[in-house]
């Protein structure tokens, strides 16, 4: 056991670096499907304005196409560090985390 | 001031008559309670009478009218025609005094003041400013009594209005009126442009209607207006309220660091599943490895080759087999309890030591339900098993036939089925080989099956060749327990005995059944038999061997008769029965006691004969035609029977010998056919429509009448007993 705990200590850096390139779902209660489409929604935004830092544009893109594909008056919230108490409809609610960045998508 | 209590509207000329008189009066203004005020003169019968002369005819008609009022009153016939001139008819007050001409001459002088004596002069009201009641005599306007008031429809010619209402009319008439202007407005708020000559409608005083000849005026005072109004609906309102979606708090908050710490977290976890991935992919290729030199070993190719077609192999239907029954058991619980441990309590209380039969599963498979049932057969070493013949008993309606074999543990489907290509007649399982089961034919074939083959293609069947049965095969009975040899017997009037050899099935028709006349049985045995000419031989419908006696045994006919033969002399019969009225369905020796045997018959009854007497010793009419009866294998004095009106009769001799101890009807069909468990109280009987019906015996219907009747008794004991109880019962016939 201590040898397998320790192993990845020493392994990390690049490896790990990699998998910071992928988003991690914090906390979802979406169906599977669902949930998939909203995490590649979330990517694509970000991607699109990462280089920018343009977070509110993010912010914005994602709620609109979620709107689009699920029905209206989604929420998103996109940031590196914020804090949130929220309400929302039950298997509406995704958080995720990509690279350094923060997403918090429900439905209201 | 309003001078005249008409109500009229005061023509122009009216209003001169009127003004005439007042003005030689110092005073004009009068109260005019009474006709009287208005008149200065009596010599003046009416001095309206100047404005009446459009109708100077009623006048004089009526010579002592001296009523200034008048009322334009519209007679009934006037009515007709709304636009006529009102009609005038003077009416006189009935207060009016009656004066003579002398009077009438007189001169009456009356000053007219403008004090109205019902005014009160002693009106004090408060005043405020001085805080204190003040008397308030009657000022200027106190006097004035409104009595009747007209708002003016004219307007000035030289007005807006006018002149847009002058332009809209010339343009519909296209004629430019002739408007008089100036002097034509009047003192009294009277008719501006009224006054155009040929009008001569005193009461149309309308302003403008009248300026054109063409258009004839609307009558103001005929007119009517009209309107209603529909049902309105009541009015309902009703509201909705949906359910809210369902709501969920959530709180969290995001940084980096703990985005990184989540981010780590899962990194490890995935690494550790990784990790036991690869240590996994390591075993099985180590595993492998170890396999490879063994794997040319026969067990691990045929492993290898289960393994492709584990859906398809033994094992999987074995297992399939066992979760089938298991699902079943399962879904049919109440029955399985039933069939096994269910009593009915109400036997007790039964007065005769009646019984019930209770109906526990109807065995019925789609593919048979247009066929009848007929013949039955318990598998004699599986006591779950029966094999269960469909075919049909009408000449018109052959078809194919089918055998299918039912288990107790599995009653949703049967667990063989045979397809035959001719209905099935009668069927018969070998008694030591359970496995063999004898099959007879409408079409008079007889086949033998192996139905652990699962095959429709039977081992062995006959043929014209090796000889064939021409008429239907109406039982099938193996005989030697050892040997393989059964034997049929068929309308074609012959008994056949069939030798299965290697290669096929050999038929040796060792008995013709000879027609006998009811009146032959009384001479000698030897006389009785006619010609063996083919055509005349008797239509065999069911024969039983004896147990005992290995050579006896007993045909039933087509015709009714029943006779007892020897295989030893195949000539002739040994002895005839009285027999049935109509053929017999059914015969069967009694498993304890070998000389009594019992029949039924389309004639509605059954018969119990000792097969030493022509006579029987009891028959049982039981109303309808008798399908089957077969005799219990627990005891020697109940069988069982079933009929056409769907009913079964059980009978027991010991409790009673004229009565059924059981009578019902369990089916809406025709029944064809029954049979005894062995073991279980169990009774089946199937129908004309394909369905096998297994019927439960309550405790009344089985009691074997052995006192010592223990568990561990030897067969042999038991049939000693049985048949001792039998031996009485004849004896007490």
């Amino acid at each position: 056991m201590n040898a397998a705990t320790k192993k990845p200590d020493t392994i990390d850096e690049e490896e790990f670096k990699k998998y910071l390139l992928k988003p991690l779902v914090k906390y979802s209660d979406m169906p599977t499907e669902m949930g998939n489409d909203a995490v590649d929604i979330a990517t694509m935004a970000i991607d699109k304005f990462l280089s920018t830092n343009d977070y509110e544009s993010a912010s914005a893109l994602i709620k609109n196409s979620l709107d689009k594909k699920f029905g209206p008056s989604w929420q998103c919230a996109v940031g590196e560090g914020f804090g949130f108490d929220i309400s929302c409809q039950q298997k509406y609610l995704l958080h995720m985390y990509y690279g350094k960045v923060g997403v918090l998508c429900y439905k209201s | 001031m309003v001078l005249r209590p008409s109500k009229s509207v005061p023509t122009p000329k009216q209003n001169k008559a009127i003004r005439s008189p007042s003005n030689g009066k110092p005073s004009s203004s009068g109260v005019p309670t009474s006709p009287v005020v208005i008149k200065s003169r009596r010599k003046d019968k009416d001095p309206t009478a100047a404005s009446k002369s459009p109708q100077p005819k009623t006048h004089k008609r009526r010579p002592n009218s001296a009523a200034s009022s008048k009322t334009p009153k519209r007679s009934s016939a006037s009515c007709s025609d709304a636009l006529d001139e009102p009609l005038r008819r003077v009416i006189k007050p009935e207060n009016q005094l009656e004066l003579t001409e002398k009077e009438l001459e007189e001169d009456v002088t009356r000053i007219l003041t403008g004090d109205d004596p019902n005014l009160p002069q002693n009106v004090c009201r408060f005043s405020f400013k001085d805080k204190c009641y003040k008397p308030d005599p009657p000022g200027q306007g106190d006097n004035m009594a409104v009595h009747f008031s007209l708002e003016g429809c004219s307007m000035h010619v030289n007005s807006d209005e006018c002149k847009k209402l002058m332009t809209e009319q010339e343009a519909a008439v296209s004629i430019i009126p002739d408007v008089h202007d100036g002097e034509s407005s009047d003192s009294d708020g009277r008719a501006v442009a009224a006054a155009v000559e040929g009008k001569a409608d005193p009461a149309t005083s309308s302003v403008l209607s009248s300026t054109d000849d063409g258009t004839k005026a609307k009558n103001q005072f005929n007119f009517s207006e009209r309107a209603s109004q529909t049902f309105n609906n009541p009015l309902k309102s009703r509201a909705i309220n949906t359910e809210p979606p369902l709501v969920t708090q959530y709180q969290d908050d995001v940084s980096q660091w703990k985005i990184y710490d989540n981010y780590k977290a899962d990194f490890l976890i995935n690494q550790k599943m990784m990790e036991n991935q690869g240590t996994e992919d390591k075993l099985a290729s180590m595993m492998l490895d170890y396999k490879e030199p063994s794997s040319p070993s026969p067990r691990s190719s045929s492993g290898e080759q289960d393994s492709l077609d584990t859906i398809h192999s033994e094992t999987m239907a074995n297992t399939l087999k066992i979760m089938e029954r298991l699902v079943n058991q399962n879904a049919q619980d109440e029955v399985f309890q039933d069939f096994k441990y269910y009593e009915d309590e109400g036997d007790q209380f039964r007065e005769h030591g009646e019984g019930v039969v209770m109906p526990l599963w109807t065995f019925v498979t789609s593919r048979t339900n247009k066929k009848q049932v007929t013949s039955l057969c318990w598998n004699p070493r599986y006591n779950d098993l029966f094999a269960v013949g469909y075919g049909s008993y009408d000449y018109m309606r052959q078809s194919s036939g089918m055998v299918c074999c039912f288990s107790l543990k599995n009653t949703s489907y049967p667990e063989y089925i045979i397809s035959v290509e001719s209905g099935v007649m009668c069927l018969d399982f070998h008694p030591r080989h359970p496995s063999l089961l004898a099959v007879g034919c409408y079409d008079g074939t007889v086949l033998v099956y192996d139905i652990k083959n699962r095959s429709n293609t039977p081992i062995y069947s006959s043929c014209l060749r090796s000889g064939k049965h021409s008429d239907p095969v109406w039982q099938v009975c193996w005989r030697h327990s050892n040997g393989f040899n059964f034997y049929s017997i068929s309308s074609d009037g012959k008994v056949a005995n069939w030798t299965m050899s290697k290669n096929e099935l050999k038929m040796e028709p060792f008995m013709f059944l000879k027609l006998t006349s009811p009146a032959d049985n009384n001479k000698e045995d030897s006389s009785s038999i006619l010609e063996p000419a083919l055509s005349g031989l008797a239509g065999g419908s069911a024969f039983d061997f004896n147990s005992k006696l290995d050579n006896l045994f007993l045909v039933g006919t087509e015709e009714g008769n029943i006779h007892a033969c020897s295989k030893a002399y195949s000539g002739q019969y040994m002895k005839s029965y009285d027999g049935h009225h109509m053929g017999v369905h059914a015969i069967q020796w009694n498993p304890f006691h070998e000389d009594i045997f019992i029949s039924c018959s389309a004639d509605w009854t059954v018969k119990i004969w000792d097969h030493n007497s022509s006579q029987c010793l009891l028959h049982f009419d039981l109303g309808d035609d008798v399908g089957d009866v077969c005799w219990s294998p627990y005891s020697s004095t109940v069988f069982a029977a079933v009929t056409t009106d769907g009913k079964v009769h059980v009978f027991d001799l010991a409790q009673n010998k004229r009565e059924p101890m059981c009578s019902q009807k369990v089916d809406k069909r025709a029944l064809t056919k029954a049979a005894f468990n062995r073991k279980e109280f169990v009774l089946i009987v199937g129908d004309d429509i394909g369905r096998v019906i297994s019927l439960k015996l309550s405790p009344n219907l089985r009691r074997s009448h052995d006192d010592g009747g223990e568990e561990g008794v030897l067969d042999d004991e038991m049939t000693q007993i049985q048949r001792d109880i039998m031996v009485k019962l004849i004896a007490s016939i």
